[in-house]
């Protein structure tokens, strides 16, 4: 088990899985089947919703009349088993494979893993996505407008201006109200027109040519590259003439900058 | 007040420049120091009698948004400035009646403004979470307006392309009601 051992673990067992296949066995089926309800409210939930504070774990493994040390590494390996599987993508039939076969796990708990698979692959796979996607601000919730039109004011007898009041709201709760006039109204329409059609363009990028961009933009290490006649393709859009390749934590990010205005990320 | 009628333009032009573009380097002492530095005759006191009058008539005339010969007439009824000041004066409005407008309508604004829209498109190529490459495009947005103080209030979101296709289908609305009140 300590060798090259490629499973949809890694090329490696890790520790914690290998913890588990230590403990398990003289453990009784209906505590695994406790500790394994407790590992998808886990990976359901994360880790600050109700009941998985210490004194919480320490309860939960009195009432199993286990110590709270294999309790936890149970729970350990359990969460490392589904969570890998959940991000393979893998086959069933695979993972099966690779939990009897390979980590030579009892029939007991392959069932049951493969049974929390069956039932919960689909949401804890968005979940994972949603909990890792980076994003480089939040997203809007609400968006809500007014026209007005000024008809007179202390200092004018008649204004007879239109005037749009916008209201924006984002998921962390911020509102932004802001007053737009005609002018900067037409400002607005025609960015937001313009990265509507550049972003459906993007959409149809070639995955061949996406390759290729990226691969140019590791080797230039995320400067900037100057476009060249083989991304011409890419540049139909006259105004994009910055691609620019980054890296925030564990994501890789191709981008489009707007006429060289960019901001930090 | 007799004198040079560039010289009186150029005060009055300054008058506007202090007043209505709010540049708080032109004072009286200024305008008097760099107008009317080897003129004795024109005091501060006096410079401050005509600033009076020329920005009362320039308010009324902005309020009523008055053509040339309704502010001619305005400042003959009033008897407020003499025949140098008038012209002077009708020569500021002709050139600067839009900007004068433009501060107006601003000043009598409480809200917010917009002042500018930054974008730029990322594609999320491939993340550690997991093992399949995927070509997900998000729009970032970044809009910048100034409150009424002019302080700079930056919000900057994402959005996907279903959320970018409904704010496209919002701004249409909006230019929809905007031409039928301009009668495009």
């Amino acid at each position: 088990m300590d060798g090259i051992l490629y499973t949809f673990l890694g090329p490696r067992v890790p520790l914690e899985v290998r913890k588990l296949i230590a403990l398990y066995p003289n453990w009784k089926e209906e505590h695994i089947d406790a500790v394994l309800t407790l590992v998808l409210k886990y990976l359901h939930g994360g880790p600050n919703q109700p009941g998985f504070t210490q004194d919480d774990f320490e309860i939960f493994a009195s009432t199993l009349g286990l110590d709270e040390d294999s309790v936890a590494a149970v729970f350990t390996g359990l969460y490392y088993i589904l969570r890998s599987a959940v991000r393979s993508k893998l086959k069933e039939e695979l993972i099966e494979k690779d939990l009897s076969q390979e980590l030579k796990l009892t029939p007991f708990l392959v069932g049951r893993i493969l049974t929390v698979l069956r039932k919960s692959q689909t949401r804890l796979e968005g979940q994972l996505l949603e909990s890792n996607t980076i994003r480089g601000g939040t997203s809007l919730e609400a968006f809500k407008w007014r026209v007005d039109v000024g008809v007179s004011s202390n200092s004018q007898s008649r204004i007879l201006q239109p005037t749009i009041l916008m209201e924006m709201y984002t998921k962390d709760g911020e509102m932004h109200r802001f007053e737009v006039d005609v002018e900067k109204f037409q400002e607005l329409r025609y960015q937001v027109a313009r990265l509507h059609r550049t972003h459906c363009l993007c959409v149809w990028m070639p995955p061949r040519q996406s390759i290729l961009i990226v691969l140019m933009l590791f080797a230039t290490h995320t400067k900037e590259v100057t476009p060249s006649p083989r991304m011409t393709w890419y540049n139909r859009e006259k105004t994009i003439d910055v691609i620019r390749g980054e890296q925030r934590g564990d994501l890789h990010f191709l981008s489009i900058i707007n006429e060289r205005e960019h901001f930090a990320s | 007040m007799s004198v040079d009628p560039k010289l009186l333009f150029a005060f009055i032009n300054g008058v506007y420049k202090g007043h209505y573009e709010k540049d708080a380097e032109i004072t009286l002492d200024f305008l008097k120091e760099q107008i009317f530095s080897d003129d004795d005759s024109v005091t501060i006191e006096v410079l401050e009698d005509l600033r009076d009058r020329v920005l009362r008539v320039l308010k009324e005339a902005a309020k009523h948004d008055w053509d040339l010969p309704n502010l001619e007439t305005y400042i003959q009824e009033e008897g407020l400035l003499g025949k140098q000041e008038t012209d002077a004066v009708i020569k500021l409005w002709k050139l600067r009646k839009n900007d004068i407008h433009e501060v107006v309508y601003k000043d009598s604004r409480y809200n917010n403004s917009f002042e500018k829209i930054s974008w730029r498109i990322d594609s999320k190529v491939k993340t550690r979470h997991s093992t399949q490459d995927y070509n997900e495009l998000f729009s970032i947005v970044e809009l910048l307006s100034k409150d009424t103080q002019g302080k700079d209030k930056v919000m900057r979101f994402e959005m996907n392309r279903e959320e970018l296709s409904g704010i496209v289908s919002q701004i249409e609305q909006i230019e929809a009601h905007l031409n039928s009140f301009t009668g495009q």
